[in-house]
């Protein structure tokens, strides 16, 4: 497995971190260093001793313990007991990593506040829309029923929402089968354009940025329930839709042949 | 028929909606969000919101851009008259997005309630929920749909303390609100 001497993670306990090192485990990949933190160890412990490892057909696994996934790939890493990104502890910890770069997958809504800036890290995070017109929350969402496909953006964070120089972006079809969107689909796409991301790095050996556009920027809000079945109607239509065109093409193939054979 | 839809309180003003990570409870779940709107619309008439009348600052600031938007004014006038109506009514969506009230008066450059002051005026809620229609009329900006609809979960939550007018304009704002939701459906269901 190739390790990134110049990169670490920090990993709050979510299905996003998750899918972010199974995606790096799965394409032989893995940080120099990760760092979990959690406010309840023990439960994470729990977890992944009444774990059973098993093969799922699924985008990532989304039930496999981080711990569990660690311990089997034989990471360098190491747990806090702190939920809070911007305390004190936590700063600490940061800034002992040897690393320049870290792969941040946090606590929903939790912000970085000014002073993680200034102490010698860049914050390598993947959001879960397109730059900058789907800026803030729930943009998956939005950007199912605004243009019909979703999108993640790899970005250096800095202090403004969702502003940071672009390391790359990518696009996606709305999912083809019933997969939950906040819990599987969006944390896979988000790991997704994070493996781009580091395999530009890789290929480069820097991470290039450009800054985002100056105009479209607009920013999101928590979506509203309603809207939210709204965008999964229409995922769900997108299926239908799908469906159908394929039997149709099924059939006209049938047709053809059965014509061919005819004519022979 | 019990209702899957849970976002309207006893008090949506204290007992904070923030919609985060809603389940998806099926196609029911449209069906129950309209019938919170139908069935408040079939109990009051539809009255339009005219005359407007501010009771404190926050009302003359959303009279203001109303008057604006409705083509009853050349111009926003008074302290609002340095932004357009359109940066106003982002100003005010992210301010009610953020906290969930509208509170009577703010240290307007920086959109952050003057410590202490009410948030229960229902006509500000009103008013916002109004602009918010006509925005999204002319804009079809989500934006804007989606903090009419926690505004209007908001004034639903708080019918009891209503007076009549005001819940025939809410009847009519309902009315708007239910009736984008519905062309929105129809899209998606038309292709």
């Amino acid at each position: 497995m190739k390790t990134l001497r110049n990169i670490a993670f920090l990993a709050a306990d979510t299905t996003r971190s998750r899918a972010y090192l199974q995606m790096m485990i799965k394409n032989d990949i893995c940080p120099s260093f990760i760092l979990v933190y959690t406010d309840n160890p023990d439960k994470m412990l729990k977890e992944e001793q009444e774990y059973h490892d098993q093969e799922r057909d699924s985008y990532f696994d989304e039930e496999q313990p981080l711990l569990y996934t660690l311990k089997k790939a034989d990471l360098n890493w190491k747990t806090v007991q702190n939920r809070d990104i911007n305390s004190e502890e936590m700063s600490c910890e940061i800034q002992s990593f040897s690393q320049e770069y870290i792969i941040y997958s946090g606590y929903g809504g939790s912000i970085l506040h000014a002073e993680l800036f200034h102490i010698g890290k860049k914050y390598l995070h993947v959001h879960a829309g397109l730059l900058p017109e789907f800026r803030g929350s729930t943009t998956a969402y939005y950007s199912i029923l605004n243009k019909g496909i979703l999108g993640a953006t790899a970005i250096f964070l800095n202090e403004e929402i969702d502003a940071g120089d672009v390391i790359c972006e990518k696009s996606f079809s709305m999912p083809s089968d019933a997969v939950n969107i906040d819990y599987v689909y969006e944390p896979y796409i988000r790991a997704v354009t994070l493996m781009k991301a580091v395999n530009l790095y890789l290929k480069n050996g820097e991470f290039r940025t450009q800054k985002q556009r100056q105009m479209g920027e607009k920013t999101y809000f928590v979506i509203h329930p309603v809207l939210k079945h709204l965008a999964v109607l229409k995922i769900e239509q997108n299926r239908e839709n799908n469906k159908r065109e394929q039997q149709i093409n099924e059939k006209s193939d049938i047709f053809s042949k059965s014509r061919s054979n005819r004519e022979l | 028929m019990d209702t899957i839809y849970q976002y309207i309180t006893e008090n949506n003003l204290e007992d904070r909606q923030n919609y985060m990570y809603s389940s998806c409870e099926g196609p029911d779940f449209l069906e129950h969000y309209e019938m919170t709107r139908k069935n408040f619309c079939m109990q009051y008439r539809k009255r339009k919101i005219e005359n407007l009348k501010a009771e404190d600052a926050t009302g003359e600031m959303l009279c203001n851009i109303l008057s604006g938007l409705l083509g009853n004014t050349e111009k926003i006038t008074g302290e609002s008259a340095q932004m357009s109506s359109d940066e106003w009514i982002r100003k005010f969506i992210k301010s009610f997005e953020v906290r969930k009230r509208i509170y009577s008066d703010y240290r307007w450059e920086m959109m952050k309630p003057v410590s202490g002051v009410k948030y229960d005026n229902l006509n500000n809620y009103i008013y916002l929920s109004y602009i918010l229609v006509l925005d999204y009329r002319k804009t079809a900006d989500l934006c804007s749909l989606n903090c009419l609809l926690k505004i209007d979960d908001t004034l639903l939550s708080r019918t009891e303390v209503m007076t009549r007018v005001q819940k025939e304009q809410m009847s009519y704002l309902l009315a708007h609100e239910s009736g984008y939701i519905e062309k929105l459906r129809n899209t998606i269901l038309n292709g």
